[in-house]
């Protein structure tokens, strides 16, 4: 014991001095690195200006602040306003409050807006909030909604105001909103009352909520109230939505659930959606989580998709929703990708995707951010791009091709003999043919014509031999063997040419004998002269012998022009002679 | 033995408190910020551990706290500090911790904290944007460093980052010295790479420069790029020296063509120029071939209508321009015309102006083409206020024909405004019945879509009974897309039997292909559909 006991000093001691390197070592360090900012200035500092502060040094402090707000770009530019407007004193932000309020509303800015309102509310609300009953700034700093949802204005500046209000001051807010007239108007200010009470308080946001029952407002309440919970109930504020009555609202108040759910995680996700009973309101919702997955978790999504994708839904009575199914789940699958590949391969065999929209929006993304593996995966899997399929990608294709040339030429010129190569070819030509090369672009085309059924890819082509040489491209199209192909041709050359250069059509068209040909031709460039001379392109239209080709015609020029003047359009078309009444009629009723 | 026991104990007590006081310093806080931990817990693909592998510490820590801010800019400003106070060895750490973060959190850190590593550790910063490719990290790399940037563009020209690491690093080269700036550029071989760069560079010089910017287009290859690259740097020349901008214009005009838009880039210019001095630009545009006249006319005059409406009015009266005629861009792009700007501007001035032009067909075209720009472009509470709406003033000028085809967008915009309750009443505004269906029509169209629970009581507002079937049908059409079933009953409200066997037929129709059986079950049990009508729709089925 006697022997051990200097030793555990000496152990001591070493203990103490290894630690006390350590420490030291790590203090030196410390002054290498950045110097520390300093320290914030404590509440009271910030609200008594030193004795020595003049109002020299208060103007200063303020246009300091204002000149930096109006240039907010970066965060370093961020927290040098952010100090400098911590800096000012009780007095000096009553003594700006005009000038920010201008600022804001001038530069539109909502961020400025959320901080220097927070700072004010937090350092003098008294005097801040009298201000604001004082003013017409909330008043003016409104934006009306332009659109079908209140969501597309939350993040102007009024709603920002708002959300600072009732975050801070929620009774003032109360107040303040039952003196704004009921409409349309107040929907923000309800919209985020109730929401930042139903962040802190759901008990308290349903009494509010319920006090909106028979009000004009009641939608604005109700979504910010589902908002609000959704932060810290998801799924009451799923049962809120769900017992809406069907209908947009409804629709939005999901949407808005979904979104909240989606950061949850696919269980949470999964969990609401089978509780939604309709097929199609389902898959909608479920391509809205995929977005939001996709943007606020690490969760790969594509194991759910590949179950949620089986389920039968009809896209028949709302094509919407394909589309917004193909656009929310591609983005998703191809936004922060985990496995493109593993993504693609089910994208290009999945069922219940007859225009292969899904495939095509995923393929399009991944070609823009990584072509060279796309040209692999292209190259890979030449089943996957059958013929119906092919014509899909080639506008994709023509992308890669616009903006890497080179590399899309090398790819074509790599591919084994087939259709696939084919194709690469022509859109590597008519990537390069932007550049000059009109006869590659015309003998690539010829490779693939007999596949062009519908005339698609020469009325690609033409788009782009016109901006090269309109005149040669006209001599072409004429020399084109009959059919589809040739009459899109035709019809192309006659627009895209009337485009910029109507007097040069006007001088082919007389070159041309009466038949087919010239009625396409009239017809094309009548369609565009009447976005200059309406009644030179009526007169233009009676030149057109063929009947469906006039009726076209006639339909592009009565479009331009009722915009304009609907009383001499509807006259013009309701006496045209040669087209079919029924058509005469349904053109008629569709216009408004 | 003692002596031995003593060394030992001396070397175990220095490595054990070296121990300690390293950990200490490197201390592992217990709790992550609340995003991050939630962040993790939410994604199941990552396991934790990984995340909480990489060691952490108070600066790290803070950084996350900060996300807690709920106010934008406090919480960047605090986000800053933060990484401010965090050292070149905590970078690599911090940078994988918000590499887990979920992507939109990602997007929003990852450039502060990239920019402040190659402020810290130029080497480390580079290699990781190196290893991962990371566009994010290039900018910073091009502000902290403009040398290697080049020099690693010039190494890896096929890299995708490599037009961005040029674009950041020549102008930090000499800031302001576009003819230094070009030189720079001169080094790299020529090639789509200098193209590209080129064309944002040149972008940057017409700021300050638009001379320089113009005479370098010539370095670009012919075609949309250099045209669209010309047409830039003419509205830059034309927002700082506008008379010099017209002389190139001039200079060039023998050289381009008008079609049916007229010449983009001559509207282009004008517009610009207009935006400050419309005499001048007008002025410019008069001396313009016709063809070439008119979008640019529009263009300017429209901008001139919002802040003197009847001097631009009345000079495109004069001039031969279409007041009427919509601002085009481009083919698919479309704004509201001269009168349409002078109506979202000034709409009581211009409703006088529209009043005092003469009887008959062209007054009237303008003042019909007047209310639809004003529902679409003048401020709504002016256009419906309660005493003396403006729409109302407009509205009684129009043809009964012209009434007809503005009623449902008024409706439409009214209804949009809320707090609309007795529709029956508002609708006698519309004299002539076809217009007054009209309005509410688009009245019910736009209340359903603010809140389906405010159709009933406006229904019930209105008396007519044709009127109501009329609102009722609009709601079936609306309804059916998110609602058949409901579309369906709501249809048998319908008192007019043809309208109501009409609306049951498009409701059942959508509600067959969306759900067959319960569409086919509510036939079968609803008594108020006439047999007749059942067996055709089950035998459709």
């Amino acid at each position: 014991m006697r022997t051990l006991l200097p030793i555990a000093r000496i152990a001591s001691l070493s203990f103490l001095l290894g630690f006390g390197a350590v420490r030291w070592q790590a203090a030196k360090k410390s002054e290498k690195t950045p110097p520390s900012l300093p320290s914030p200035a404590s509440s009271k500092e910030m609200l008594e200006p030193s004795p020595s502060a003049t109002a020299a040094s208060s103007t200063e402090r303020i246009e300091s602040a204002l000149a930096l707000g109006k240039k907010l770009q970066g965060v370093e530019q961020e927290y040098e306003f952010y100090t400098k407007l911590k800096q000012l004193d009780v007095r000096e932000l009553a003594a700006c409050a005009d000038k920010f309020a201008e600022l804001v509303q001038t530069s539109r800015s909502a961020t400025l807006c959320e901080v220097w309102l927070d700072r004010w509310l937090e350092v003098d609300s008294l005097v801040a909030l009298r201000w604001l009953e004082s003013t017409e700034f909330l008043d003016k700093s409104y934006t009306p909604q332009n659109g079908p949802s209140l969501l597309s204005i939350l993040g102007g500046p009024q709603s920002v105001a708002f959300k600072v209000l009732a975050r801070r001051q929620p009774e003032w807010t109360r107040q303040y909103l039952n003196g704004i007239e009921s409409g349309a108007k107040r929907d923000v200010a309800v919209y985020q009352l109730i929401g930042e009470v139903a962040r802190q308080d759901a008990a308290k946001a349903k009494e509010l909520l319920d006090g909106f029952n028979s009000d004009t407002n009641r939608g604005a309440a109700v979504q910010g109230f589902v908002a609000g919970l959704a932060a810290s109930d998801v799924r009451a504020a799923f049962a809120t939505a769900l017992a809406e009555a069907p209908g947009p609202l409804r629709n939005e108040l999901l949407q808005t659930t979904f979104g909240e759910a989606a950061k949850h995680g696919v269980g949470t996700v999964s969990e609401l959606l089978d509780r939604i009973q309709d097929p199609v309101l389902r898959r909608k919702l479920a391509a809205e989580a995929a977005l939001g997955l996709a943007w606020h978790s690490r969760e790969n999504p594509l194991p759910w998709l590949m179950e949620e994708a089986k389920r039968k839904v009809s896209f028949d009575t709302n094509k919407g929703n394909y589309d917004t199914w193909s656009n929310y789940v591609g983005q998703a699958l191809m936004t922060d990708n985990h496995d493109p590949v593993a993504a693609i391969n089910w994208a290009a065999n999945v069922e219940n995707d007859p225009e292969q929209k899904l495939f095509t929006r995923m393929l399009g993304d991944w070609s823009r951010s990584d072509p060279e593996e796309t040209r692999r995966w292209l190259t890979e899997h030449p089943t996957a791009l059958e013929e119906k399929n092919l014509n899909k990608v080639s506008s994709i294709i023509a992308v890669m091709a616009r903006n890497d040339a080179v590399a899309t030429s090398a790819w074509a010129e790599s591919l084994p003999p087939g259709p696939l190569r084919d194709q690469a070819r022509f859109q590597a030509a008519l990537g390069s043919g932007s550049e000059g090369s009109f006869a590659q672009a015309v003998a690539a085309y010829h490779s693939i014509a007999s596949g062009d059924t519908k005339g698609d890819l020469a009325k690609q082509l033409t788009t782009v031999l016109v901006k090269l040489d309109a005149t040669a491209t006209a001599r072409w199209a004429l020399q084109m063997e009959q059919g589809p192909a040739r009459s899109t041709v035709i019809a192309t050359v006659s627009e895209q040419w009337s485009q910029n250069d109507p007097k040069a059509v006007a001088s082919w068209i007389e070159t041309l004998p009466s038949g087919s040909d010239r009625d396409r031709v009239i017809g094309g460039y009548a369609a565009k002269v009447a976005y200059a001379d309406p009644a030179m392109a009526t007169e233009w239209v009676l030149e057109v012998d063929d009947p469906k080709v006039r009726a076209d015609a006639a339909k592009q020029v009565f479009r331009v022009w009722s915009w304009e003047n609907p009383v001499a359009s509807r006259a013009w078309l309701q006496s045209l002679p040669g087209v079919d009444e029924k058509w005469r009629a349904d053109v008629l009723q569709k216009a408004k | 033995m003692k002596t031995s026991l003593m060394i030992l104990a001396a070397i175990t007590g220095l490595f054990g408190g070296a121990c300690v006081g390293y950990l200490t310093i490197s201390e592992n806080p217990e709790a992550l910020a609340p995003n991050e931990a939630q962040a993790t817990e939410s994604s199941p693909g990552d396991p934790k551990s990984k995340v909480l592998d990489f060691g952490s510490n108070t600066r790290i820590a803070r950084f996350f706290t900060a996300l807690n801010e709920p106010v934008t800019l406090k919480q960047r400003a605090e986000l800053f500090e933060a990484l401010r106070s965090c050292t070149a060895k905590d970078m690599p750490n911090l940078m994988a911790r918000v590499q887990a973060l979920p992507y939109t959190t990602r997007w929003d850190l990852t450039p502060m904290v990239i920019e402040h590593w190659f402020d810290l550790d130029l080497a480390a910063a580079r290699d990781w944007v190196r290893a991962g490719s990371h566009k994010w990290g290039v900018t910073a790399w091009a502000k902290a460093d403009p040398q290697s940037a080049i020099r690693e563009a010039a190494l890896a020209p096929n890299a995708d980052y490599a037009d961005d690491l040029l674009t950041g690093a020549i102008p930090r080269l000499a800031p302001g010295n576009p003819v230094t700036q070009a030189a720079a550029l001169a080094e790299i071989p020529a090639g789509v790479l200098r193209n590209r760069v080129l064309r944002s560079l040149i972008y940057s010089w017409a700021l300050n420069d638009p001379a320089f910017a113009y005479a370098s287009l010539e370095q670009l290859p012919p075609g949309w790029e250099r045209e669209e690259a010309r047409t830039e740097i003419l509205r830059k020349w034309a927002e700082r020296d506008p008379n010099a901008a017209l002389a190139q214009m001039d200079a060039l005009l023998p050289s381009l063509k008008a079609g049916v838009l007229g010449n983009e880039l001559t509207t282009k210019i004008a517009e610009q120029i207009g935006e400050k001095d419309s005499k001048l630009a007008l002025d410019w545009i008069s001396k313009l071939p016709v063809e070439f006249r008119i979008a640019p006319a529009i263009g300017v005059a429209r901008i001139w209508a919002a802040k003197e409406p009847e001097a631009a009015l009345n000079w495109c009266m004069e001039n031969g321009v279409d007041v009427a005629r919509g601002h085009r861009d481009g083919f698919q792009g479309w704004g509201t015309g001269v009168l349409g700007e002078a109506m979202a501007a000034h709409p009581e001035a211009t409703i006088s102006w529209l009043q005092t032009l003469p009887a008959g067909m062209e007054r009237d075209r303008l003042l019909e083409k007047g209310l639809d720009d004003a529902l679409w472009v003048a401020p709504k509470d002016v256009l419906f206020a309660d005493e003396n709406p403006l729409w109302v003033q407009l509205f009684q000028g129009l043809t009964e024909e012209g009434q007809i085809r503005l009623a449902n967008n008024i409706g439409m915009e009214r209804a949009k405004l809320g707090g609309l309750t007795d529709l029956g009443t508002w609708v006698q505004n519309f004299p002539s019945a076809a217009a007054r269906t009209q309005a509410i029509i688009g009245a019910i169209a736009a209340a359903y879509m603010r809140d389906t629970t405010m159709i009933d009581p406006l229904l019930t507002s209105i008396s007519s009974t044709s009127d109501r079937d009329a609102a009722i049908n609009t709601v079936v059409g609306i309804m059916v897309i998110d609602a058949p079933a409901s579309a369906a009953a709501r249809a048998l409200t319908i008192s007019d039997e043809a309208h109501r066997c009409e609306a049951l037929d498009f409701a059942l129709k959508s509600w067959q292909k969306r759900d067959p059986i319960a569409s086919r079950a509510w036939l079968g049990e609803n008594s108020s559909i006439p047999a007749s009508w059942k067996a055709k729709w089950l035998q459709a089925q």
